[in-house]
This record gives structure tokens, sequence and C-alpha cells, in this order.
């Protein structure tokens, strides 16, 4: 069982009344998480896990330590606390250290859902074979993982703080190949709620892709229209997002930074069509309601109608600067339009289809251009039709020239990026898109 | 693949390790043994691991954060009717370890009957002994003062050089102390000590609007703070913050087919992605095809295949000096050693773990096994894989002297490579325009990409023993849930024709 709001509660009490600095603040996390593997079309690994940890920080002044730990007895948090509290006091002070927060309010707690928290390794087990048993049928060979978690997170300071959430996820993905090696299709999805998920549909779109994606030919590298599906173009959004820190944005060293000094907040950035929030109470993607030092969750919008309204400013750059600071977050929402993914290949004169990227790094910060590949079913798009797979290709792109050049979208729904973002503990909800000149640098072998 | 983000954490230096004696863990690891065994086991085996981390972190000529972390659990492993279960708790006690053995029988029962490859063991030795990694001075036993001194030196180094506007250096250090017993009868205890100083220097033109960063040119290692102590990391922060202001005034890269010299600061990158990741045989036979991807080195091509030129060799090797994945024994046991991966150019073996060898035939595992925590599974993880120096001991010199027009880069950067690991792309830390045998001007905004075989048959000159170093990470990443494994690879300076160069910037 995960621990409690009164288990948490009284560890965080019992660290705050040993402490001797002059200000404390205590983190706990952890919880209970359980996985299955399967590959070759046969279960291979599969474990659980429990565990909690504890992170304490000790202050005097300006001066501060942290040392976390996973024991709980007296003895063991009277000596983490003197470690932290040794640590504080020979540490120079650190003038842009920030006091703890005090008692806050938060929205209600909506990400803890009971039948993910209790599934058991019979379902676990269940879903796996539902999907070795769908690819058998279809004569590929699949590969996945399914894992189910409940965690906790608690916050408390000497100044009055505590704060307790809760969240579960359910996460299932695989990737089902042709025999001969030469098709690949892959599909995933990650919910609180264990009753979304559902895997018998994501087997039959993972093999109904590697059957389509089966012997590609190689086109030439160069500028085409894309259709992303969501988890495709979930990765580009999440690489935007992750370069849109404020003091870096002040500092010169962003895009976001202005020429000559400041930030770009309130210039047009992307195409008028893109929305871009966070919101701990979206109902497709709930987190817990407060971060990591406490600090309330909200909705708060990145960008409305293409127009950058914020940054991600940290309490000491949101207090030097004047500015609301940002607490987390712990989701991305980006609103999507109303075509179907049949629509947006039917407005295709000439195109490629891409199922998801893959091994995205920043190649230039300057413009947050990025390099990646396709991956799992990438095709070719004639005349508003399908008409063949092709060999995945690597691309270098910035996800500011890619959301300037959107023509279209579908609805958003709850994604988990090729490169992961958006399983447990981080949520994405994004549109599948149409986007012009995308740039191809290269053709890859891999299937 | 190397994820992004660092592992962070650390344990106070001033305080003693409360780690229970060896005769406590061995009665904790027996009761495991002996529950797992009554839980209907045919195999167990249980590492009780405690993990300190001590991550300092400066910024702008101030100590951002000083934090020691100490994990501490474990985790038992076990095979019922032929199938693997695994379970793991941070409470060590007799009861937890019980109730957690049982555990990890009931998920092997209930994934049984979808196990349709029974699983089997290579057979390896018990043994009953230590090992810990031979540092001159345990960083966590030395004072913070003169860690924080010598990371804030460094930015008065760089801020001392015109145009240098922003500075972040930090140092971790980490200490896995692993206990593994073993149905088989082993009982090993290790000490594995990492430590890495790591700096960045940025230059900000306000006038322009751009700006340029260089980090340094360090590695992670497996040794403790002789490491730190021996790098010259004052002169080269004088060094990072000229190149990174030079950079603003820097040719701008060419584009199309260069010769490449690559340094090894830049090469261990291109080694573990293109080398070490398509070796690992859990990739070549499908295992990690959802997540990390599978390898263009599938298992027919074993001692068939060209991989490289003739003056390519790839050793795979758990015992190299100093290497981050070095160790005595690997997280099921087996004792570690040395072998090739390609020998004159030929692809002649892969990374295996017990469970795996069988698959190609093979008898006995090469000791590639390991789990990041005590509460993950141990699985095939990469070994240090070094590409050896040339015979002649070639200078940087005469390779440069030897190229008429070609690129040099060091350091790493941007890296990207496809799941069957054909297609990479590599940028650097700086880069040096090479003409008529000699280095002429400093170069900026260049990345390489090419195919693995290809590359590596396009290398045609090595340099000698006196260019090698090691390079490395803590975080290569692979398996579901994802795991981190420390790694190291040498390589001398080396060369290679006709590889396509890009202009980052166009």
């Amino acid at each position: 069982m995960i621990w409690t709001k009164e288990q948490a509660k009284a560890l965080a009490d019992r660290v705050l009344s040993f402490s001797k600095a002059e200000q404390t603040f205590v983190a706990l996390n952890g919880g209970e998480r359980a996985n299955l593997r399967f590959a070759r079309n046969t279960a291979t690994t599969s474990g659980a896990s429990s565990g909690m940890s504890l992170a304490i920080t000790a202050s005097f002044g300006k001066r501060s330590g942290i040392v976390t730990t996973a024991q709980f007895d007296d003895q063991s948090l009277q000596r983490a606390l003197r470690s932290a509290e040794e640590i504080a006091k020979v540490s120079p002070e650190n003038p842009e250290a920030m006091p703890f927060l005090g008692s806050q309010t938060f929205l209600p707690a909506t990400a803890y859902f009971a039948d993910a928290g209790n599934a058991s390794a019979e379902w676990r087990a269940s879903s796996v074979e539902t999907a070795i048993g769908l690819s058998k049928k279809k004569d590929v060979v699949s590969a996945g993982f399914v894992e189910t978690q409940a965690s906790i997170q608690a916050v408390a300071s000497s100044k009055g703080l505590f704060a307790y959430d809760r969240f579960t996820a359910a996460d299932y993905n695989l990737t089902a190949r042709t025999p001969d090696g030469s098709g690949s299709g892959w599909a995933s999805k990650s919910f609180n709620e264990l009753r979304l998920l559902d895997p018998a549909k994501l087997a039959g779109v993972a093999i109904e892709k590697a059957a389509l994606a089966k012997s590609p030919a190689g086109i030439e590298p160069g500028k085409y229209t894309v259709v992303l599906e969501p988890a495709a173009l979930a990765d580009l959004l999440i690489n935007m997002v992750f370069a849109a820190d404020a003091r870096q944005a002040d500092e010169g060293r962003s895009f976001f930074s202005k020429k000559g000094g400041g930030n770009r907040i309130g210039e047009q950035v992307v195409s008028d069509k893109v929305q871009i929030y966070s919101d701990p109470s979206h109902p497709l993607a709930p987190t817990v309601t407060f971060d990591n030092e406490g600090l309330p969750l909200s909705k708060n919008m990145w960008i409305e109608n293409g127009v950058l309204k914020d940054l991600l400013y940290s309490r000491f750059w949101a207090d030097k600067m004047s500015k609301k600071p940002t607490a987390g977050p712990n989701n991305v929402i980006m609103d999507g339009g109303k075509s179907t993914m049949d629509e947006l290949i039917a407005g295709t004169e000439r195109g490629v289809l891409v199922t998801r990227f893959w091994y995205i790094r920043t190649l230039d910060p300057q413009t947050i251009k990025v390099t990646g590949l396709t991956r799992d079913g990438l095709f070719l798009i004639e005349k508003g039709k399908v008409t063949r797979p092709v060999k995945n290709m690597r691309w270098n792109e910035s996800p500011i020239v890619a959301l300037n050049n959107l023509e279209a979208m579908t609805p958003p729904e709850r994604v988990v990026s090729g490169e992961g973002v958006g399983g447990a503990g981080f949520s994405v909800v994004c549109p599948g898109a149409r986007i012009r000149e995308f740039t191809f640098s290269s053709t890859s072998d891999a299937v | 693949m190397i994820a992004l983000g660092a592992t962070t954490g650390l344990r106070p230096s001033t305080v003693l390790l409360a780690s229970p004696p060896a005769s406590e863990l061995r009665d904790l690891a027996d009761a495991a043994l002996a529950s797992a065994k009554k839980a209907g086991a045919t195999y167990a085996d249980i590492r009780i691991n405690r993990y300190f981390v001590q991550f300092i972190f400066t910024r702008d000529r101030r100590v951002q954060n000083i934090v020691n972390t100490e994990d501490y659990g474990f985790g038992v492993r076990v095979i019922v009717d032929g199938t693997w279960g695994f379970a793991s708790s941070s409470v060590v006690t007799k009861e937890e370890i019980a109730r957690v053995a049982e555990q990890a029988a009931s998920i092997a029962r209930a994934n049984r009957k979808i196990n349709a490859e029974p699983v089997r063991l290579a057979p390896v030795e018990s043994y009953d002994t230590s090992w810990n990694t031979p540092v001159k001075k345990n960083p966590f036993e030395m004072p913070l003062q003169p860690k924080l001194d010598l990371l804030l030196q460094i930015h008065e180094e760089a801020l001392k050089v015109p145009g240098a506007s922003f500075v972040s250096a930090f140092m971790q250090f980490v200490n896995e102390k692993k206990y593994f017993a073993s149905s088989d009868g082993s009982h090993i205890e290790q000490s594995l000590i990492r430590s890495y100083p790591s700096f960045s220097i940025t230059a900000v033109d306000k006038g322009t609007g751009k700006f340029y960063s260089r980090a340094s040119l360090t590695s992670p290692m497996g040794m403790g703070y002789e490491y730190i102590e021996s790098y010259p990391l004052l002169r080269e922060a004088k060094v990072a913050a000229e190149e990174a202001v030079a950079m603003h005034k820097a040719k701008p890269a060419p584009a199309g087919q260069k010769t490449l010299v690559l340094h090894p600061t830049n090469l261990w990158l291109t080694i573990h992605e293109s080398v070490g990741h398509p070796t690992e045989l859990d990739r070549a036979l499908g295992y990690e095809a959802n997540y990390a991807g599978t390898s263009f080195l599938t298992t027919d091509k074993l001692g068939k295949f060209d991989f490289g030129s003739k003056i390519v060799n790839i050793v795979a090797d758990k015992t190299q000096e100093s290497a981050m994945a070095t160790c005595g024994y690997d997280d099921e046991g087996v004792k570690t050693t040395k072998w090739h991966l390609v020998k004159n150019g030929l692809f002649v073996d892969y990374q295996t773990t017990r469970d795996q060898a069988h698959l190609i035939g093979q008898s006995a595992s090469h000791g590639c096994s390991y789990a990041d925590s005590w509460g993950s599974i141990p699985f095939q993880r990469m070994p240090n894989v070094s590409l050896e120096p040339g015979e002649k001991d070639l200078s940087e010199s005469d390779i440069i002297a030897a190229t008429d027009d070609g690129v040099y880069v060091k350091g790493d950067s941007s890296y990207s490579i496809d799941h069957q690991r054909y297609n990479f792309q590599f940028s650097g830390q700086t880069f040096w325009e090479i003409k008529g045998g000699k280095i002429t001007t400093q170069l900026r905004d260049l990345a390489y990409q090419s195919n693995t075989p290809e590359f590596w048959k396009s290398c045609d000159m090595l340099g000698g023993k006196s260019t090698y170093l090691l390079g490395g990470a803590f975080s290569d990443g692979k398996g579901q849930p994802s795991q981190s494994n420390s790694v190291s690879h040498g390589c001398p300076i080396a060369r290679f024709t006709r590889v396509n160069v890009l202009n980052t910037e166009r």
C-alpha cells in the first residue's frame, strides 16, 4: 500500500521536530510500481518495486545543504539531519536562496484512480497474453512493456507548509515487427485510469502498421509536407517547452531571448493556430497539484494564438524580475483542430505520414533546431492518399519553424511521445498535425 | 543511447558510512535465498545495495547546491518453472525479504503461461569474495572545502577572459556498495567509486543576439578524487572561455565530404553509439525492439561481417583500469573479463549475460549483467568498449600533418543514431579546419553524419597509445523502465575519409 497522508505528515513532523536548522524543508516521494516486459512473442522480465525516499534541506540564512535517505528510523533521520546541517554550515551563502514556502492552498487532487493502483500481476500478464496472441495470429513478432504504478508526493516546511498528493499511471506500449525484419509498427498509451487502457486496440494498431510498413523503399531526403501522428508532434512540442526557461532567455542564451536584452513574451513566435498550456486538472491528464517546492500548480498559458504568453520562472528569477513563479509544470497540453487524420492526409499533395520520432537531440540552441529520426512506420502520401512505405529518414528541424508551418490539426488526445515523454509522471495532450516544408537530411536503413 | 539529464545526489562526507557489517548482509541474503527456494524457485539471487552520491553545483561565482543522497534497498530475482520474477523493497529486514521473495515467485508464476522460452543460465563459478575500485583518494572521505574552492576558481579563470558571460561547474561522486548472493553459492561484496568534474562556459554577444557554449572535455571516470586533482581544470577553463568567445568570429563550417580527424573526447561517444550498442546481444535478438531498438549486427553476421577497415580492433573490457563499467563481478556473479568485439575489422563477438549466451551457442557469459538500482532488474548492459590504438605510436601532429583537407573535432555535443545503429549524426565542442597538413582556423556550427559500417570502413589512420584517452558517461540508457549504466570508451585520435560534414546553422 502506498503511504497515506497521515503517514507522510507523521514522518514530516518527526523530521521537523528533530531539526536544529533555522529552516527545514522535507520532500517525500515514492510508491509502488510493477511491470512486465515481453519480446520475441514471449514474456521476458517482470518485477515489482516498493520504495520511499526522503530529501531534507537544512538551512541557516542563505546557506543550505540537502541530504536524502531511504531509512526512516529516528537514528537514520537524526544522522541525515545532522549531515544536512553540517553541509549548510560549511557552504558559502547563496545570494539566490529563497525562503521555504509556508502554508498554501491547492486545487482538489484528481490524479489517483484505484483501478490502476490495484492492478495485479495477473492483469499485466493477461494484457500481454492478448498482444502475444494477436501477434502470433497475424504472423508478427512483438516486444512491449506494461507498467502500473501508484505514487505519492509530499512536502513540508518549518514555516507551516504541508502538501500531500498521490497519482496513478498505467502504461502500455509495444512494437510489432514482421518476421523478415522489413516492417515495424508501434503504439503507446499512458493513462491515470486503468480502464482507459486498451491493450488489444494498441496491439491491433502496432500489428497493422507493421504489415503496412513492410519492405519500404528510399525516397530523396529534402523538404516534405509531413502529417504527424500525435506521438510525433508531441516530441516537437516538448522540445520547445523545455527550452522555455525565463532566466536563460533574459540572459541572452535562448531562442526566447530578445535581441539587445530581455525576452520575447508578447511576441508572435509560432502560427496563430497554436495554443499551449499546462493544467493539473485537465481531465485527460490530471497531475499532482504542487511542485517539488510546494508551489501550487494551476492552469498556465504558454502560447496563445501563437503569441508567447509566459516562460518558466524559478522562484528566484520571478522574484528578481517581479514576475509570478512557475509551478512545475507536470503536463503540457496543445489544443487541436477539427480535422481527422484521414483529412490531413487527403489534403496533402505530396508528403510523408510519420508514426513517431526517435533519438531527438538539440543541434542548435539558438534556434532550437533539433535532430532526430523517424521510426516504426513512415509512409509516402501522394495526391491525398498513402501510397507506400518509405525508408526512415533523419531530420534536422526547429519546432519553432514546424509550428509556424502548421496547416491543420486533429482534436487533441493523451499521448506518449516517441521518446517516451507523456508516460507516468509527466502527461502530454496534443493533436496530430499537417506541417509543410519539414527538413529531412538523409536516409536510414533502419527498420 | 545516452539519456538526457544527469544523475544527481550525494552522501555526507562528514558522516561515517552506516552500512551493516558483511556478516549481517550474509544473514539477510541467506534468508532471501531460503525464502525463494521455499517459494518454488530453482534459482535465486539477491542484491542488497546502498548508493551514495555527492553532487555539488556552482553557477556564476556561487554555490547553488550541495546534495548528498543515500539510497538503500534490496532486489530478489528468481526463476520459477523456467520464468523470471523479480521484486524489491527499500525496507531491509528479514520479514520484508521473505515477503518480497514470495512476491518475486508469485510474479514468475503469473507470467509462466506466457513464457515460451524457459530460462537457461550459463554455468558460473561460485565466489566468496570482495572487490573495490582501487582509488587513491576516496571522494566521500574528502572535506567539502577544497571541492568548493576548486569549482569557484574555475569561474574566476573563465570570467577573466573578455567576452565570457556565464559559467557553471559541478562535481559528482558516486559510490555503489553492492552485496550479491545467489543460489549458485556466491557471496560477493563490491564497492565501486566514480568521479566527475565538469563545467560549461557561455559567451553571449548582445549585439548580434548570438551565444556559444563550450563544455569541459572531462569525462566521468572509475577513479577517486585523484582524477580531479590530476586534471588541469583551471587551465582548461581559460582555454574553453577563449574558444567560446572565439566561436563568434570563427569561420562557418563547410558542408560536404571531408576527411575527419576525431579526438578521443569526441570519438568515445561515436564508439558508444555505433559499436557499443549494436554489439549488445539482447538488441540483436529483439529483446529491446520496443525501446532502445534492435541491431544491424544480426546473429547471422557473427564472424562474417566486415565491420570496419583492417586497422579497426575493438575490445569489450570490464577490467580496464579507471573505466566506469569496471568491476570485479557483474550483477549475476560472473567474474569480469576482456574480449574482442571487432578484430582486424571483422565483427567477432557480442556482449552477453548468463540467460542469453546459449542463444548464440556460447557456454559462458561475458559478464555484462547490471542493474542501476536495488529496485531494478539486472539485464545486459554495456561493458567498457574501446578502440585499440594503432601499432605505430603516431601523434596528433603526425595525423594532422598527413591530412591535406579536413576538419578536426574535439569534445562531444549533439548526438543521435537510429534504432538499428546505422545512421548517426554527431557534433562536438570545438571544430578546426585542417589545410595542407596544418590546423588553420577555428570553425563553428559543425556536425558529421554517416552510416556505421561505411564510417568504420573509412578509418584509415589511428593515433598511437600516447594519444589514447577514456571518455564516458553515467547515462547509458536502455530497458523498460529505463535504466542508466556507467560506461567508458577508450580510443586514440583517429582519422576517417570522405565523411559527410554539415553546417548546422543552415
